[in-house]
């Protein structure tokens, strides 16, 4: 499919909606992403099915444990289901590294397929922007994890706790942990929503940050994490809604499509599936889930182009020459790669 | 048929003509008309025993014949009659009256009255009481020492509470000087919780004695049932309580131990307290001052407030109550007026007044299939069964007033269950108390006419919450309340019977409950299908790693330091989760949930266990609730249900107001329910004997004849056609898999099917069905073998049977049709069985299952995974 993703309508309709548009035009890189992350997640469900299938054997009626697990089941394979659960756990942690390396590498591939101003087959372009950004970007994500961990502290640990339990609710301190000598339990949930809220709201600027930082680092082909998330918080604060509306409008997509379409639509899957067992339920049920999958990978995309098009617009060039518009590709010297050509470089590591 | 009677072994009933004494015999049971009631109306201060002699037992035994039946009604003989009977060494009198003054320090200080009646058939010499609240005077106590200073999950560092006698006299006699703390289970100095003073002389069978009482408290943070937490207050064990003397055992009067509760005689309360007086408020409708707070019984009059306190008084039972016969009584002709044996208070400036009144007609109208099979169970007419309308109280927390109702309609489903199954609630008021924030370790507890609940906000009532714990609190008003065993020692006989009937209602009126998972203290439905991988390994101990370097000066707040960048807040981890997506619905059935609490500790002790006697709070708690419920329901399965309903009905009404002992439940269900089950409480209740039963199946083709065969006295090949191999060849069937058998077998069929077309006649099959037990108890069986052309057989494996062997091979005929499955007690009420995963067998194999579990922990996976990546980018 071609797209000349150079033709970014900067003031032109809304940017979520652009950025959903062109993202959602390059099969190739989010399918190849949800496939990606479907086989991660293949890893351990195959063992649990590969369990539950040794476990059913003949010893329940056709259905019977299909639609949920009744007490009873529960009860017998507790032991097993525990085990099972506790090398779920193990693998998971693993795998969930993984799929943050994933991200990282995402983020550089859909960065460099937005910038280059080209057309044509699109992958190979996103492996190569994921490889030559992956390093910086993971002081990216580092760094944020970082930021994150600071506002957690401040959030949930002492900060919060001798400032607002103890300087402002007189709480004291041998009470920090249960909060009993508050007036009610309506009072402990509302300071609770206010840090919860307060951490989620925290945890979203934190990684429209990361976007944008690393946007600006591709922008400008720098190689100073630091420099470029202090400019980038600056340029956030400066230009607040321009730079996160954006964002924001994706987010209320996503939770859009899946909490509100494919959530619905699990649940009336999952509805029929009890009523009625059969396959074409649960096969429904889990294309609801690599739709939603799917989509999401999209609306990452959409995250870096949407960030693009606001970064051309409040992040002032830099004063080097662009080496991209010189020869065609950020990062510096390189043979020109174009893949309507059959060139023989492959990707520049 | 059902006939009621009296424990054999020693009888003495009270009478008010004059003394009967005479030796104690045994005597043959009599029936409830021969009884006669009891004189002694409310505060009744004289009583005179009646022993059993020989004439008079035959007098009483011939009248019994005639007497009819013990759950058949009798006509009401004496109003108005309050006390219980007929003695069985344990059933003496307390009539309390209680005055009390408490200050803004929680500084309590009491006057008693106590009048005694000795109905235990013996001479007392001392009197022993407890002193419940110094249980938390120290960590020592026997209480907390047991509880390692946890109460809770708390650390009790503070909040100490204590109680002192300060003054005693017994008939005008000062008895002070010879109070002693007793330690009768354990020595331990620091233990305050039991004393004892000698009386100036004994107390004679049937005498009356009056003792005054004086005593301080200082009311403790509420960490356990009972204390203050703001100016919540919710006093149980708040006044020195007199143990119960028993025939042949003395005084049981135990150390206030972790897992013990309550055990008291039976009488009224008479309790006028002193609070301050923002206690009191004035209500806007009816302008007139109202009492924050509830208690046992029915306020008398109205608050009177002076001088910044208000007063209130008690009775319990109400007057109304004491003039009411309780038809449960009646119903056994002992015709008995309401008595409780313990009382309890509370009050709360903030509480939110919620009344409404029970009403029997409407439930019955809603459940009408129920009334219906109690009055066949237990063979009485409709009206014979109903019961009294009640007043409820629901005591709210201000947030969470909107479920007011929800408390109110779960009381009434207690109220409307337990007493269509073991007779009426008696009095005319009971009240619900949702503790307050902080002081959630007074919840779910039971008191006579007033209980604990214990909720949060958010909750929905799919989820059971707070209905479970107030049907169960409320329930305790039958097991406990009127039935008020020795809670000390056999804890299991009012947890575990209102553990299983608690399950049995929520399954009624509730349904199945529902799972749910929590975010940032609001619910979401559904569970998890696989757990979310840990966060830990993005964790920095910064505080640990700058401590280190800087050595022991590092201040407290500065190694205190975590980065935990991962550990998601409530909001944030549903958005990682996306439950909506990628959970699954969880319901439970409650009654198969007592089999899941009691799988967690099945054969550690037995049931039949002296409550602070276990290994640990696991056994106990295990024992006495969950175990217990699986077992009745189990017994329920053995001898019916409608056996077992009378049976425990029969228990139920004989000990109404009295206290029973295991052995007294034992023999009253046999006798009642008419079932010898004395085998099963032997391996079950004092045993720990344990079910688990399991089925094979094996089925294939009768095979050709192959080899030679005795024709006209010569050995000759049958056919000359070409012999076949045999398709099935039976395989071991000691060791061989149950699930490859099944496989082999459908391959085996598929080639025959082929065949067929060509054989002039399928062969029948042939069966290999065997049933085995692997528990300890035997249990009759019923197994059920269904074959694919819609004809079942049922088999039954006996007791006897399975003395001789522990498997049984079920001689089935071959035939053509081929088993669709085999089911094990196929009316599931084996609730005691331990894995019923092997219970059934089926031919055609579940595949869907797999497939399912296998999407949702793929979905729930592949979306935890997108997650993590968008930390990365």
């Amino acid at each position: 499919m071609d797209t000349n993703q150079d033709e970014i309508p900067a003031r032109e309709g809304w940017v979520f909606t652009a950025a959903i548009r062109s993202c959602a035009g390059r099969l190739g890189i989010w399918g190849v992403m949800t496939l990606l992350l479907a086989l991660l997640a293949s890893v351990l469900a195959m063992p649990a099915a590969e369990w539950m299938e040794g476990t059913v054997g003949s010893r329940y009626a056709p259905g019977q444990v299909s639609a949920g697990l009744d007490t009873v089941f529960r009860a017998d394979h507790g032991g097993a289901m525990r085990r099972l659960s506790q090398g779920q756990v193990a693998s998971a942690v693993v795998l969930q590294v993984l799929a943050l390396l994933l991200g990282v590498f995402a983020a550089g591939g859909w960065l460099q397929v937005t910038l280059e101003r080209k057309s044509g087959k699109t992958l190979r372009r996103f492996l190569f922007g994921g490889s030559r950004y992956f390093l910086r970007y993971l002081r990216v994500a580092l760094l944020a994890l970082a930021v994150i961990a600071l506002f957690r502290w401040a959030l949930y640990g002492l900060p919060w706790k001798a400032l607002v339990l103890d300087g402002m609710l007189g709480v004291p301190k041998s009470d920090w942990g249960r909060l009993e000598s508050l007036d009610s339990e309506l009072l402990v949930r509302r300071l609770g929503w206010i840090q919860d809220g307060t951490m989620a709201l925290l945890f979203a600027l934190t990684m429209a940050w990361a976007v944008y930082t690393r946007t600006r680092l591709a922008l400008h082909d720098s190689r100073s994490v630091l420099w470029a998330g202090g400019c980038t918080a600056l340029s956030i604060l400066r230009h607040p809604i321009q730079t996160l509306r954006p964002l924001i409008l994706l987010l209320f997509t996503e939770a859009l499509v899946v909490v509100g379409i494919c959530g619905l639509a699990t649940d009336f899957f999952d509805g029929r599936l009890t009523a009625q067992p059969s396959a074409w339920w649960v096969l429904a049920l889990g294309a609801t889930g690599l739709f939603a999958l799917a989509w999401r990978e999209i609306l990452r995309g959409a995250r870096y182009h949407a960030a693009v098009s606001v970064s051309r617009q409040v992040v002032k060039p830099t004063l080097r020459p662009d080496p991209w518009r010189v020869i065609g590709g950020p990062g510096g010297p390189q043979y020109p790669v174009d893949d309507d050509l059959d060139e023989r470089y492959g990707v520049a590591l | 048929m059902l006939t009621d009677g009296i424990p054999a072994g020693q009888f003495v009933f009270g009478g008010t003509g004059g003394d009967f004494s005479g030796e104690w015999k045994s005597c043959p049971r009599i029936p409830p008309q021969a009884r006669g009631g009891l004189v002694g109306a409310g505060g009744a201060t004289h009583h005179t025993s009646m022993r059993c002699s020989p004439l008079l037992c035959s007098i009483l035994l011939a009248a019994s014949v005639a007497g009819g039946t013990a759950l058949a009604a009798a006509p009401a003989q004496q109003a108005g009659a309050a006390d219980p009977a007929p003695l069985d060494g344990r059933s003496s009198r307390s009539d309390y009256v209680l005055r009390a003054r408490l200050d803004e320090s929680k500084l309590l200080e009491g006057e008693m009255e106590l009048t005694w009646t000795n109905r235990s058939g013996e001479p007392v010499q001392d009197l022993w009481f407890h002193l419940h609240l110094n249980a938390y005077a120290n960590n020592l106590s026997t209480h907390l020492y047991e509880s390692r200073g946890l109460l809770g999950g708390v650390k009790k560092e503070s909040g100490w509470g204590y109680q002192e006698v300060t003054g005693i006299s017994v008939d005008g006699a000062d008895v002070l000087p010879t109070l002693q703390f007793r330690h009768p289970d354990e020595e331990r100095d620091a233990d305050r919780t039991v004393i004892s003073v000698d009386l100036p002389a004994p107390v004679a069978p049937g005498e009356t004695i009056r003792v005054d009482l004086e005593w301080r408290s200082q009311v403790p943070r509420v960490r356990r049932r009972t204390g203050h937490h703001g100016d919540f207050l919710l006093m149980s064990h708040w006044f020195p309580k007199l143990g119960v003397y028993e025939a042949g055992r003395g005084w049981n009067c135990h150390q206030f131990h972790m897992n013990t509760e309550f055990y008291a005689d039976y009488g009224t309360y008479d309790v006028t307290l002193d609070l301050p007086g923002k206690y009191a408020a004035l209500d806007d409708e009816t302008k007139k001052i109202v009492f924050k707070g509830a208690a046992t019984g029915e306020l008398v009059e109205a608050p009177k407030v002076s001088g910044g306190r208000v007063q209130v008084r008690f009775m319990a039972p109400s007057e109304a109550d004491r003039g009411y016969v309780d038809p449960v009584t009646q119903s056994s002709g002992t015709q008995l007026s309401p008595l409780v044996h313990g009382f309890a208070w509370t009050a709360d400036p903030d509480f939110y007044v919620y009344e409404k009144r029970f009403e029997f007609a409407q439930w019955a109208e809603e459940h009408h299939s129920e009334v219906q099979a109690a009055a066949i169970a237990f063979q009485r007419p409709l009206e014979e069964i109903q019961l009294r309308d009640v007043d409820v109280t629901v005591l709210m927390q201000p947030e969470r007033a909107a479920q007011a109702e929800r408390h109110f309609d779960a009381t009434c489903a207690a109220l409307f269950f337990y007493g269509l199954w073991w007779g009426e609630y008696p009095y005319s008021h009971i009240t619900c108390v949702d503790p307050a924030w902080g002081a959630s370790a007074a919840g779910g507890m039971e008191y006579p006419g007033i209980f604990t609940a214990g909720t949060r906000m958010f909750t929905e009532q799919a989820m059971h919450r707070p209905e479970g714990v107030t049907v169960h609190e409320a329930g305790h008003q039958f097991w406990y309340g009127l039935v008020g065993n020795n809670e000390y020692e056999a804890a299991w006989l009012d947890e575990g019977f209102n553990s299983y009937t608690d399950s049995e209602v929520l399954f009624r009126h509730y349904g199945l409950r529902r799972g749910a998972t929590w975010y940032a203290g609001l619910p979401e439905w559904g569970v998890a299908p696989a757990p979310a991988p840990s966060m830990d390994l993005f964790d920095v101990p910064l505080g640990s790693y700058v401590g280190r370097l800087v050595g022991k000066q590092t201040p407290d707040w500065l190694r205190g330091i975590q980065l935990q960048p991962l550990r998601l807040s409530g909001f944030h981890k549903w958005w990682r989760d996306q439950p909506r997506l990628t959970f699954v619905e969880q319901h439970d059935d409650t009654r198969w949930t007592d089999r899941s609490g009691y799988l967690r500790s099945p054969d550690v002790d037995p049931i039949d266990t002296v409550a602070f006697r276990h290994l640990d709070r696991p056994s106990y708690s295990t024992n006495s609730y969950p175990r217990t419920a699986a077992a009745l329901r189990t017994l329920a399965g053995v001898v019916g249900r409608d056996a077992f309903l009378r049976g425990m009905r029969g228990y139920s009404e004989r000990w109404r107001y009295r206290h029973p002992y295991p052995e007294d439940f034992y023999a009253a269900f046999v006798e009642f329910s008419g079932a010898d089950v004395d085998w099963y409480f032997e391996d079950v209740f004092r045993g720990n004997a344990t079910v688990d039963y399991s089925v094979r199946v094996r089925q294939d083709r009768e095979p050709e004849f192959l080899g030679l065969a005795r024709v006209d006295g010569e050995w000759v090949e049958p056919s000359d056609e070409p012999v076949e191999e045999p398709q099935d060849e039976e395989p071991d069937s000691s060791e061989e898999d149950p699930q490859a058998s099944v496989e082999d077998e459908a391959a085996g069929d598929g080639s025959e099917d082929e065949d067929a077309e060509d054989s002039p006649a399928p062969r029948a099959r042939r069966f290999d069905v065997v049933v085995q037990r692997k528990g300890t108890l035997r249990l009759p069986l019923t197994v059920q073998v269904n074959f694919d052309d819609e004809t079942a057989e049922t088999f039954t494996w006996t007791r006897e049977a399975q003395a001789e062997s522990t498997w049984w091979r079920i001689p089935i005929p071959s035939r053509e049709a081929a088993i669709a499955s085999v089911i094990l007690d196929p009316d599931r009420v084996y609730y005691l069985d331990g894995d019923m995963s092997d219970n059934q067998w089926y031919a055609a194999p579940d595949s869907l299952a797999p497939m399912r579990w296998g999407e949702r922990v793929w979905t729930r996976y592949a979306h935890l995974f997108q997650w993590a990546s968008t930390l990365g980018g």
